[in-house]
């Protein structure tokens, strides 16, 4: 059996904690946080720019190699980071139309054309939705419009 | 309602930040700011990152699992098993677009404390930070692995250790280790 060690690393946090209980989280502490993340969000507009560049590049990419596994891992990269980017600012349809990007194109060991017009679909109107600044779910009509891109998205074989 | 007296003083904690992305990095560093934290250093790159860890006592580090040309992984690993390591029991809190379960059994094995899938909001890294500072793991460290004591979360048992389970012991224990 292979030898085991134990060992007590030194706990330089301990100086972080003022008391025994529990400590709770303290509103004022959060509300302030997301405070700063909201003007952050509203002063950095060119956050997820950069991802709709890279994955319009991607895009075009594969139009001509097809079936291209780097542009296809460039690709999931970018949707990932746009869904965390997305969802963390508070943008959560961008979030989630990025989602189901990444889902549809996951399924996939190579994207043919109509795969590739569809996820340009899907660019579209994420770019739309960062341009008009549509923070949150959308409402009803981001609703709609996440339906449509999902059964636009299910429609195809896989 | 707030227990005034036990509270956490984060102003006393210093982080490195590693996130190749500025984007999620500013938004990391807004969130710390915000909740207290005086002490941060950031990067967006990994191996830079590393570099800074000779000359910045970390508390916590703060990684992107996502990144390159080094990836987080590769950076915990670094830290974790490098001869060199300025500092081989930091803790290290993982973000990651990926919701894969593999991924987090991944960061797991590599020596990783925390691991929050993005969307990262002020609550989850508030809870992440003081989760470590409440429940601090001792360390394990054989052929294999080096890092904190991978039972303490219920992240599925590793394999061959489901009849051990029972045992109060084990829970203590590292079943692969």
């Amino acid at each position: 059996m292979a030898d085991i060690q134990f060992i007590k690393p030194p706990n330089a946090l301990r100086k972080v904690k003022v008391g025994q209980g529990e400590a709770l989280l303290d509103p004022f502490l959060i509300r302030r946080a997301e405070t700063a993340v909201a003007a952050l969000r509203d002063d950095d507009g060119n956050w997820g720019t950069d991802e709709f560049d890279q994955m319009d590049e991607a895009l075009a990419r594969l139009e001509k190699s097809g079936n291209d596994l780097a542009g296809l891992r460039a690709l999931h990269r970018n949707l990932m980071d746009l869904r965390a980017q997305a969802a963390s600012y508070g943008y959560a349809l961008l979030g989630d139309i990025a989602g189901k990007a990444m889902e549809f194109s996951h399924l996939r060991k190579s994207l043919d054309e109509n795969d590739l017009a569809i996820l340009r679909v899907f660019l579209s109107a994420m770019r739309a939705i960062h341009k008009e600044r549509r923070a949150g779910d959308g409402g009803p009509l981001g609703r709609d419009l996440f339906d449509c891109l999902a059964a636009l998205a299910d429609s195809g074989p896989e | 309602m707030l227990d005034r007296e036990s509270r956490y003083l984060l102003d006393n904690v210093s982080v490195i930040v590693i996130d190749d992305n500025p984007h999620m990095r500013s938004l990391i560093l807004s969130i710390l700011h915000s909740l207290g934290v005086e002490k941060i250093s950031d990067s967006g790159d990994a191996q830079e990152g590393y570099q800074r860890l000779q000359n910045f006592e970390a508390d916590v580090l703060i990684v992107d699992w996502d990144m390159k040309p080094m990836s987080g992984l590769d950076f915990a690993n670094m830290v974790r098993k490098d001869e060199d390591s300025p500092n081989p029991y930091v803790p290290i809190i993982m973000l990651s677009g990926a919701t894969e379960y593999e991924h987090v059994l991944q960061a797991r094995d590599a020596g990783v404390n925390e691991f929050v899938v993005k969307p990262l909001s002020a609550k989850t890294l508030f809870d992440r930070i003081t989760s470590i500072i409440d429940n601090p793991r001792p360390f394990v460290k054989n052929e294999h692995y080096f890092g904190p004591c991978r039972r303490r979360r219920d992240l599925g048992p590793p394999e061959g250790i489901q009849e051990r389970r029972a045992d109060e012991t084990a829970k203590e224990a590292v079943g692969q280790d």
